[in-house]
């Protein structure tokens, strides 16, 4: 190998290298597909489908309830709901990379039957990549105000 | 250049290229010690301690209210909901994931009884964020396990999904 046979070399080892860099910190957009997914199968009713948006070492934390954990359990939770009856619309919503998971908080609204003003709150949601399907983690929401006949002082928080 | 220079030249070039990529040290333990000083800090009643283990944009999201801003409205929170002679507080880590300058934990709350009340049990969320060194709460978001004593206990969960 002489000296001109070296710099084609040089060349093709510094753009591999590259290359793997751009791969690595290419900015992926949040899995939108997925969330999407979750209120779509949330406002059809579908709960089996819902629960398959879980992870399996997934937790739902729910408000005054105690944690909610795998997919059997996720399922018999969202029933409860009547998921197909309700209306839910999330917004302001906004999500940060974490490694192989990504964070996303944002506020809702949800229109129960027979009410007439949606129910409004906050939620914080963990994703993650199981395969190459994007999978909730954790989750867990509250309302913005307690329900009309109950108005106790915010509990301490931990 | 000797041809014999070519092997370690391209092994060079070749470990210049994969370190470049690698930036993957070894990963930082859960700033425990900042959890702590929250507690301890809590526990004294010092608002404006606590207040201070957040990041300036952090957001507390507590159940049945609206999000509290930043550390003016969190001192302000927090010392209206654990004024001197409140319940005790436990706190226990479930789960801690590290993740360069934030950290994720979740852990579990009893808030001891006062005044013959029971004791309540809750679960939490916690995102931390490293600020010029520093590790703060950035965003915190608890409720109980439990229904208050004071509300009729629902027919099926009383709060609904995001």
């Amino acid at each position: 190998m002489n000296r001109n046979h070296v710099a084609p070399w040089v060349a093709l080892i510094a753009l591999v290298g590259l290359a793997g860099c751009d791969m690595a910190k290419a900015p992926a957009p949040f899995p939108q597909a997925a969330a999407d997914g979750w209120i779509g199968a949330f406002n059809s009713g579908d709960v089996d489908g819902l629960a398959m948006m879980y992870s399996e070492d997934a937790e739902v934390l729910p408000p005054d309830q105690p944690i909610v954990a795998g997919h059997e359990a996720i399922a018999t939770f969202w029933k409860t709901y009547n998921p197909g009856q309700v209306r839910l619309e999330v917004s302001a919503v906004d999500s940060v990379r974490l490694g192989d998971y990504w964070y996303r908080e944002g506020s809702y609204s949800a229109l129960f039957p027979e009410e007439g003003e949606p129910r409004v709150g906050k939620f914080i949601e963990l994703w993650k990549q199981v395969d190459s399907a994007w999978l909730l983690y954790r989750h867990m929401w509250s309302t913005n105000a307690p329900p009309p006949a109950q108005m106790p002082a915010p509990e301490s928080p931990a | 250049m000797e041809s014999q220079c070519q092997p370690a030249l391209i092994a060079l070039l070749l470990s210049l290229a994969v370190s470049g990529c690698a930036e993957s040290p070894v990963p930082e333990a859960f700033p425990q010690e900042a959890a702590d000083a929250w507690l301890e800090r809590y526990l004294a009643n010092d608002a404006a301690g606590v207040a201070a283990l957040y990041t300036e944009d952090a957001q507390l999201l507590p159940p049945d209210a609206e999000i509290v801003e930043g550390r003016a409205a969190i001192q302000e929170f927090i010392a209206r909901t654990n004024p001197p002679g409140g319940p005790s507080l436990e706190i226990a880590t479930v789960e801690t994931l590290m993740f360069g300058d934030h950290a994720h934990r979740q852990g579990s709350y009893r808030l001891g009884g006062s005044g013959g009340g029971l004791p309540a049990t809750g679960k939490f969320l916690e995102l931390w964020k490293k600020v010029d060194g520093q590790w703060l709460l950035h965003r915190e978001m608890w409720s109980a396990n439990t229904p208050p004593p004071a509300a009729p206990q629902p027919d099926a969960a009383t709060d609904e999904p995001a």
